[in-house]
């Protein structure tokens, strides 16, 4: 009987060494063929020129690099503010239905799949104004709400309580509390989780297809079309040339080398915890 | 109490901030009645058109202006509830793992490489999975897997992009999710109740078993779910690596399609009214279907705060 029980604790350890180690591999695998087959053209050339033409295989992705820093950058215009307010309302003031209705709702609106917000800006700015820069931005800027609103939640809440009584013992009011004392104490978690955000939604391409269209211009403004890192990374993909595969892969390690520095310098530097809904 | 002293009394309770704050969050309530607002509309055209049929009819043929979301529904349906399955086993034993096999020092270390896998854009997963998953499941899956290939689900010859291929990209993608979940439950069962059991003579997996599981299962469940929710609405990874054909297979080696991959694959190709209408429509569906899930999610997250 013990021997049994013995034997079946080990053969659950190994399991469990199993399957933690099936998910650990294709992770190493992943990015083990991204350096290697990224490297072949991770050179200048791929950051600093835009495509020759629609056909040739030559050129960079100069194009969707500006394309994305715009976009991420209308994103984060829009975002940031409503993201900052909310949580600030959710930390200090929510009380009633009315906080409930819109704590679920952030929650929600981070589980909606993101294919159906760029649909979602389809419909409203597409639709009136062309697939633009600001098209994909709003649906980037959405996506990205929930989780400024929670980083800056967290933040403020955890404002030492003695912290905010000193400034109210001084009769100054609520708001300047808020704003000058509370925020400020909890300025780097706050920019912390603005980045996070902004590393969460700069890879995102579903919403980029039916918003910004591709193409192989640089962006002249908040209206034109655009292209983006990992749209670039879709389409080259997608195509039937050897040539195009490899700008794809380098772009993924452009792509792969952004995200996990946003990712992993923020949550190290800042000791922040990974914010899942 | 007079007027004036409702008024005095509303002044001093009045803060600005607390007023544009809760502004901000009551435009957020109008932009999700906007957002549910406008995918209804948008899609009325393809409803007004086939009524109900839109969703139970299983020909999708744009040529030809019939559209029938059955197939999308069928592929998000089957590849989610697999990997789902596959996802929660991978999860508690990976999770284990960390907790209760991996010495202490490497606890943060493992769970943050584990942690490292939802940090990857999805379309990098996708790109791997076309050059490296497709061919894996042609070439090697497909005959390791032969001697089942009486069985229905394991049928057919296979191309790689299937939706097996699909399958195997979005476990790998959930299941960090619901393993972070379960770890941190784990992690958070009093270490009293674990020495009690040991002190019974319990081995490990007995005190997982008796003590750690049952008192994880409600985070473990919140985690199970909102992975659930990420698996139905992928699009990159799925779109990539599933073959993308409007048809209905049984054998998971067939290619096949999902609600959130068929709009992204034909959205800019869409020409008449009613093709948008009807990829927007799928949308809705999608939605519908996301927004249970994550009312499911919010009622178990609920319970799990209320322990």
């Amino acid at each position: 009987m013990k021997r049994l029980r013995n034997l079946i604790d080990k053969s659950y350890t190994a399991l469990a060494a199993c399957s933690f180690f099936i998910l650990v591999l294709p992770l190493l695998h992943i990015i083990g063929s991204i350096i290697i087959n990224g490297l072949k053209r991770f050179d200048l050339e791929l950051i600093t020129s835009p495509p020759k033409s629609l056909l040739s295989a030559g050129g960079g992705i100069l194009h969707a690099i500006v394309g994305t820093a715009m976009v991420v950058f209308v994103a984060m215009i829009i975002s940031l503010p409503i993201g900052f307010l909310t949580g600030i309302y959710l930390a200090e003031f929510a009380r009633g239905k009315l906080a409930q209705i819109i704590r679920a709702l952030i929650t929600t609106i981070a589980g909606i799949p993101s294919i159906i917000v760029g649909v979602f800006a389809y419909t409203i700015i597409v639709v009136v104004y062309g697939f633009s820069v600001l098209a994909g931005g709003f649906a980037l800027g959405f996506i990205s709400i929930p989780y400024v609103v929670r980083s800056t939640e967290e933040a403020l809440k955890a404002v030492p309580i003695e912290i905010k009584e000193a400034g109210f013992s001084l009769g100054i009011p609520r708001w300047k509390v808020i704003l000058f004392i509370d925020v400020g104490y909890a300025k780097s978690r706050i920019i912390a989780g603005f980045l996070l955000a902004l590393a969460r939604v700069i890879g995102e391409t579903a919403p980029l297809i039916v918003t910004i269209l591709g193409g192989i211009n640089i962006p002249s403004g908040l209206f034109s079309p655009a292209n983006a890192i990992p749209l670039v990374i879709y389409q080259y993909a997608l195509s039937p040339f050897k040539a195009w595969h490899d700008i794809a892969w380098s772009a993924a390690l452009l792509l792969l080398i952004i995200a996990l520095v946003m990712n992993l310098g923020v949550r190290y530097y800042l000791k922040i915890k990974a914010i899942y809904y | 109490m007079s007027i004036l002293t409702k008024v005095r009394k509303w002044f001093l309770r009045f803060d600005p901030l607390g007023s544009i704050s809760a502004f901000s969050g009551v435009f957020l309530v109008v932009l999700i009645a906007v957002f549910i607002a406008a995918l209804l509309y948008h899609s009325a055209p393809v409803f007004e058109k086939f009524g109900l049929n839109f969703i139970t009819g299983g020909t999708w043929n744009p040529m030809k202006d019939i559209y029938g979301a059955l197939p999308f529904i069928w592929g998000t349906f089957i590849t989610s509830a697999i990997a789902i399955v596959l996802a929660v086993v991978l999860s508690y034993g990976a999770a284990y793992f960390i907790v209760e096999i991996a010495p202490l020092k490497l606890r943060e270390f493992l769970s943050s490489i584990v942690e490292l896998i939802v940090a990857i854009p999805s379309v990098i997963i996708g790109l791997w999975g076309m050059f490296y998953v497709v061919p894996f499941v042609r070439d090697t899956l497909k005959s390791i897997l032969s001697p089942l290939s009486s069985i229905p689900l394991f049928g057919g010859t296979t191309s790689g992009y299937s939706y097996m291929a699909a399958i195997i990209v979005l476990t790998f993608m959930i299941t960090p999710i619901s393993t972070s979940f379960i770890k941190n439950a784990m992690e958070s069962v009093p270490i009293e109740l674990k020495e009690a059991a040991y002190a019974l003579g319990a081995t490990k997996y007995e005190v997982f078993r008796i003590v750690s599981r049952p008192l994880a299962r409600r985070s473990a469940l919140a985690g199970v779910v909102l992975a659930y929710g990420r698996a139905i609405g992928e699009t990159m990874a799925v779109v990539m690596v599933i073959g993308n054909s409007p048809t209905i297979s049984i054998s998971l080696f067939n290619p096949g399609y999902t609600l959130a991959a068929v709009i992204a694959n034909e959205f800019l190709e869409a020409t008449t009214t009613l093709h948008v209408s009807a990829l927007i429509a799928l949308g809705a569906i999608l939605l519908a279907w996301s927004l249970i899930v994550n009312i499911l999610a919010a009622f178990v997250l609920r319970l799990v705060r209320a322990q």
